[in-house]
């Protein structure tokens, strides 16, 4: 039983936790949609289509915040073998295959209006497609194969191989100077986007991770509960059998 | 309030995108506290199952006869 020692402790921890992330997305999402939506102005540019990256920018901040979770967490399973982590890994996945997807079709929507297309094989598109791929890839080996412990490794190890897509995505803007527009908020210079823009994408960006992390604890006492169910069964068949 | 719904010309692409990601993440939300809650529920239901069956294979004709 000594495995569920830290699970245990994990799960109060979350449930700590979890009242709080939902406090803060309750606040935080009324009022970055109210900016986002009606009280910030049109872009000069781009008119009110810049509404659209309200959203498009968190959910691809969150594309690779999630996968660095995932990432992180498969290290930790193949150095450490904490049982934790393999959970935390399998828990972040979908997650962030959804933010990754929300991305590009936002993307793709905003792009129809601005670009004249949808969709362009330009380095960023191209390199968060690849990102979409890699979740559906961890998933899928986990899907695939019917022990754990063999799965959670091979998993594992195409996240950790598929880190490299990161900075790819992160420095594509300026490698491949094509259509996506370059970083104007995370910059060492500081952020060029101008103030009335920037308040609406950070409080969506507070309200998408409270959501993040609300739902990833779901998921993970989920998995925690799936394998206690998993233990349980077997100890009530060896009983009877 | 048209003009609002409009977004200059650009509301279909607009509102599109915040239905897709506002129904997507709620409906991912939706489905994963479902599971959590469903899954507590059969474990709970198992450990109330483990602990009663203990119980009838320690004293079986006490259990039987003696509940109301």
């Amino acid at each position: 039983m000594h495995i569920f020692a830290n699970p245990a402790r994990f799960v109060r921890l979350a449930n700590k936790i979890l009242p709080w992330a939902i406090a803060v997305l309750a606040l935080s999402l009324p009022y970055g949609l109210y900016l986002a939506i009606i009280a910030s102005p049109p872009d000069y540019q781009q008119g009110d289509s810049v509404r659209i990256m309200y959203i498009h920018v968190p959910s691809a901040w969150m594309a690779m915040f999630t996968y660095m979770v995932m990432a992180s967490a498969s290290l930790a399973a193949i150095v450490w073998r904490h049982p934790l982590a393999l959970i935390a890994g399998k828990a972040a996945a979908p997650i962030g295959a959804i933010f990754t997807a929300l991305a590009l079709i936002t993307g793709a929507l905003w792009g129809k209006p601005m670009w004249g297309t949808y969709w362009v094989w330009d380095g960023r598109l191209t390199s968060v497609l690849i990102l979409f791929f890699l979740y559906l890839g961890y998933m899928a080996i986990w899907q695939a194969m019917d022990d754990e412990e063999t799965a959670g490794r091979a998993a594992s190890i195409l996240a950790l191989v598929g880190v490299v897509n990161l900075p790819i995505i992160k420095f594509s803007v300026d490698w491949w100077n094509t259509l996506h527009q370059p970083a104007s908020v995370i910059r060492l210079d500081g952020p060029t986007i101008h103030a009335d823009l920037l308040g609406p994408l950070l409080w969506m960006a507070v309200a998408m991770k409270a959501y993040f992390i609300i739902v990833f604890l779901w998921r993970m006492k989920l998995e925690i509960n799936k394998r206690k169910l998993a233990v349980l069964q077997m100890s009530v068949v060896n009983a009877h059998g | 309030m048209a003009n609002f719904f409009a977004m200059g010309g650009h509301g279909t692409f607009i509102w599109l995108s915040y239905s897709i990601v506002f129904l997507t993440l709620v409906i991912i939300a939706i489905m994963s506290f479902v599971e959590l809650r469903s899954l507590e529920a059969k474990l709970n239901k198992l450990k109330r199952n483990n602990k009663r069956g203990s119980k009838t294979t320690d004293t079986p004709e006490k259990n039987s006869t003696g509940k109301v």
